[in-house]
């Protein structure tokens, strides 16, 4: 488990932390959930599988509504991670995370600068497979199946 | 494209590959397929964050063993919040709140009471009477979650990654 670099985040293997903690905008948790209560569907869904390095990701509503944590692990550095957001999935960032108290827009200039202040590094963070990227995990399992057909019918 | 919806999401090629979210059967926090996720913010005891780090190497070291004899976890962070005054953590694991919670009780009990013991408000011990249903009100579900690869479990990950490399190893041999 080392530091992410410069950045703020833990990196065990290939593998990222990112958690940001921010207050909400005044009636913002009600507007999230709304938002949000269909999960990802069409276009985002198929989107954020195109981003191709986030494991998993999630949003958190807490202290009486007022505050939100998101939290995801992703493959790979910082930068990266905050320009695919920029550039292939600017609509769902900034739909996602208008609520955020200060919140200046995935194109703004401010970005990185704004996102590296709300961001919090974790103390203890594990992964189960931390040399294993997406697209690695997608591969392997493909594979995995493949030969478990290729076994069946060879039966 | 058909204009057929189900609530207020059109079906069509585009939500084809979406992903079906739904809440616990069993428990607080979410689910997709066989991930779930689970988040907590616990209360420290005043010092309490200080004892925190000085025990946190030893947790942090004896993860994977305590991990691997539970066997579901994917992945899991802890950050002190709130100017050292809590603890949120975050777990992605697979399968049923319960059964998750039984898990850590006999089999990584004394990982998790030889960090928490003394450091959060109430702790008792993993095994205490009454552990789970004490300790859910510290629980919080997500709002929104998202996985990529929802299906596999953690064995299912680690076993196709291992099969992975023995059939590049054995595509390497033949070549």
């Amino acid at each position: 488990m080392t530091a992410n670099n410069a950045r703020p985040g833990l990196k065990v293997g290939r593998l990222n932390e990112f958690t940001l903690i921010s207050k909400l905008k005044p009636g913002g948790a009600e507007r999230m959930r709304k938002l949000m209560s269909g999960g990802f569907t069409g276009d985002r869904q198929k989107n954020t599988d195109r981003l191709g390095t986030v494991h998993d990701l999630r949003f958190v509503i807490f202290d009486n509504d007022t505050r939100v944590i998101f939290a995801s692990t992703f493959d790979g550095d910082w930068d990266p991670y905050i320009t695919d957001f920029a550039t292939i999935v600017p609509d769902e960032i900034d739909l996602l995370f208008h609520e955020f108290e200060g919140y200046p827009g995935i194109h703004s200039p401010n970005i990185k600068d704004w996102i590296a202040k709300q961001q919090v590094t974790a103390t203890a963070f594990y992964s189960a497979y931390p040399n294993a990227t997406v697209r690695d995990v997608w591969k392997a399992l493909k594979i995995k199946d493949s030969l478990n057909n290729l076994l069946d019918e060879s039966a | 494209m058909t204009t057929t919806k189900v609530g207020n999401v059109e079906q069509n090629e585009r939500t084809a590959m979406a992903q079906k979210v739904d809440t616990q059967p069993d428990g607080i926090g979410l689910r997709i397929g066989k991930r779930s996720e689970i988040s907590g913010i616990l209360p420290l005891v005043p010092g309490g964050a200080r004892m925190f780090r000085e025990r946190l190497p030893q947790f942090h070291a004896e993860a994977a063993y305590w991990e691997e004899r539970v066997g579901t976890v994917h992945v899991f962070h802890m950050f002190l919040i709130d100017n050292d005054t809590k603890i949120f953590f975050g777990v992605v694991y697979y399968g049923d709140f319960k059964v998750y919670f039984e898990d850590l009780a006999n089999k990584a009990a004394a990982w998790f009471d030889n960090l928490l013991l003394g450091v959060m408000e109430g702790y008792k011990g993993m095994n205490s009477p009454g552990f789970v249903e004490w300790f859910g009100q510290f629980l919080i579900s997500a709002e929104f979650f998202y996985a990529s690869y929802p299906e596999s479990t953690r064995n299912d990950v680690k076993k196709a990654l291992r099969v992975r490399g023995a059939f590049e190893h054995l595509l390497d041999e033949v070549q």
